[in-house]
């Protein structure tokens, strides 16, 4: 067998740590403690903030204008959506921690400039953070090894191998995923979103799309507002949710329940559109204009992006 | 990666879900779960796609979904069952409105 003698000398090429058990633990569960902490506090802390403040709507469009606030604010529409998602596929496209880095205090300055609000930007990170997590966890364990990677064994438990290499490559999709999530707030946020779906569909993205998840985002909301409404009436009749078949029958039935009510609330809706005139679709929000600094800026911008990209593989 | 495994079971559901609430509600829990076992496969094959170093993250997110399969199978099936039972008319192709009573 002539693949035999290749790979062994490959699995004796990495260069092997030897580290007692219990360090396995230290390194592995006190990060993952102090994370599941941070997000469990994190959680609570904001499902108090919006309870006590009953949050407001954000899916009702807002009359007037809060623009003028911050550069983004004041930013065409059309602009910062294709500047803002050039940028982010340009951050992808890094391979190496450094840059990632910098990505992530990068989209930290636009956070400011912008004036973005922390909690709905913890939010947005908070939705992010499980599947980042398993990256995290799984591949420094399962990540195959290549000469020249350091490896740390730990106890003399030869299976379980903590590869270095594995744990930067983690390290880094991590990076990535949090700079561009955290650019995610200043694209959608800083202006209305009938009015960042004029600018998609200006841009060439079919307006029923548009239409689709506007009318899905405002009555998203309603029917949250509905469902809330039915789980109290239920939990009122004394249901409990327990692991049984019977939770799961009366879960099936909620969620039935819920489509009927929003299919009827639907039809309700369009016949009332129609009533008033609706034709296949809505007059636009505003007037996009595209000035000169608009385009400035986005030039500018992807420069940077150009810049992180060269720094990266100079590296 | 999670609205084409919707699209295609949705079609599925169409073409096979009979007129019977059982054999609906068995359909509703079978194109369910498949919802969730397409999207997982999705999930998996863009991670090989990356290369062989998330091999093993790939794996460890198809074993993660099949709780959430057998979940997502059971209760599709019985609020397929219970929408079969309450509103048949939500289980027709594309809402095609009962006949006789024009909408507007």
């Amino acid at each position: 067998m002539p693949l035999k003698v290749p790979l062994d000398r490959r699995m004796a090429d990495p260069t092997l740590i030897q580290m007692p058990l219990w360090q396995l633990l230290v390194m592995v569960i006190t990060p993952l403690a102090v994370l599941g902490a941070g997000v469990t506090l994190l959680r609570w802390l904001i499902r108090k903030r919006s309870a006590e403040k009953d949050d407001p709507d954000w899916s009702v469009p807002q009359l007037e204008g809060t623009a003028g606030r911050s550069p983004f604010h004041r930013w065409d529409v059309r602009c910062k959506i294709v500047t803002i998602l050039v940028y982010s596929f340009m951050i992808t496209a890094i391979q190496q921690i450094t840059p990632a880095f910098v990505a992530i205090g990068l989209s930290c300055l636009v956070l400011v400039v912008a004036r973005a609000s922390l909690a709905k930007v913890l939010m947005r990170l908070l939705a992010i953070v499980g599947f980042i997590t398993m990256f995290l966890l799984v591949m420094p364990f399962t990540v195959p090894l290549h000469s020249g990677d350091t490896v740390i064994v730990f106890g003399g438990l030869n299976w379980l191998h903590f590869s270095m290499r594995g744990f930067w490559l983690a390290a880094t999709i991590a990076a990535k995923a949090v700079a561009i999530t955290l650019l995610m707030e200043p694209l959608l946020a800083t202006a209305p979103l009938p009015v960042t779906l004029q600018g998609l569909s200006r841009l060439g993205v079919p307006d029923m799309a548009g239409q689709m998840v506007l009318l899905s985002y405002r009555y998203l909301n309603v029917f949250r507002h509905e469902a809330r409404r039915m789980s109290t009436g239920m939990q009122v009749r004394g249901f409990r949710k327990r692991s049984n078949v019977a939770t799961v029958q009366t879960m099936a039935n909620f969620l039935g329940m819920l489509f009927v009510r929003s299919f009827e609330r639907t039809e309700r809706v369009f016949d009332a559109m129609r009533a008033r005139g609706y034709k296949g679709h809505f007059p636009d929000q505003a007037e996009l204009r595209l000035r000169p600094v608009d385009l400035v800026g986005a030039g500018l911008w992807l420069i940077i992006g150009v810049a992180l990209l060269v720094y990266d593989r100079m590296l | 990666m999670m609205g084409l495994p919707a699209l295609v079971c949705g079609w599925f559901f169409n073409k096979f879900k009979g007129s019977a609430p059982s054999r609906q509600a068995l359909v509703g829990g079978l194109v369910g779960a498949g919802g969730t076992v397409l999207a997982a496969l999705i999930l998996a094959l863009l991670l090989v796609t990356g290369g062989e170093d998330f091999f093993g993250v790939a794996k460890i997110a198809l074993v993660a979904h099949v709780p959430v399969i057998i979940i997502e199978g059971a209760v599709s099936a019985l609020t397929v069952g219970f929408l079969a039972r309450v509103k048949p008319a939500l289980l027709l192709h594309a809402f095609e409105s009962p006949p006789g009573q024009a909408h507007g």
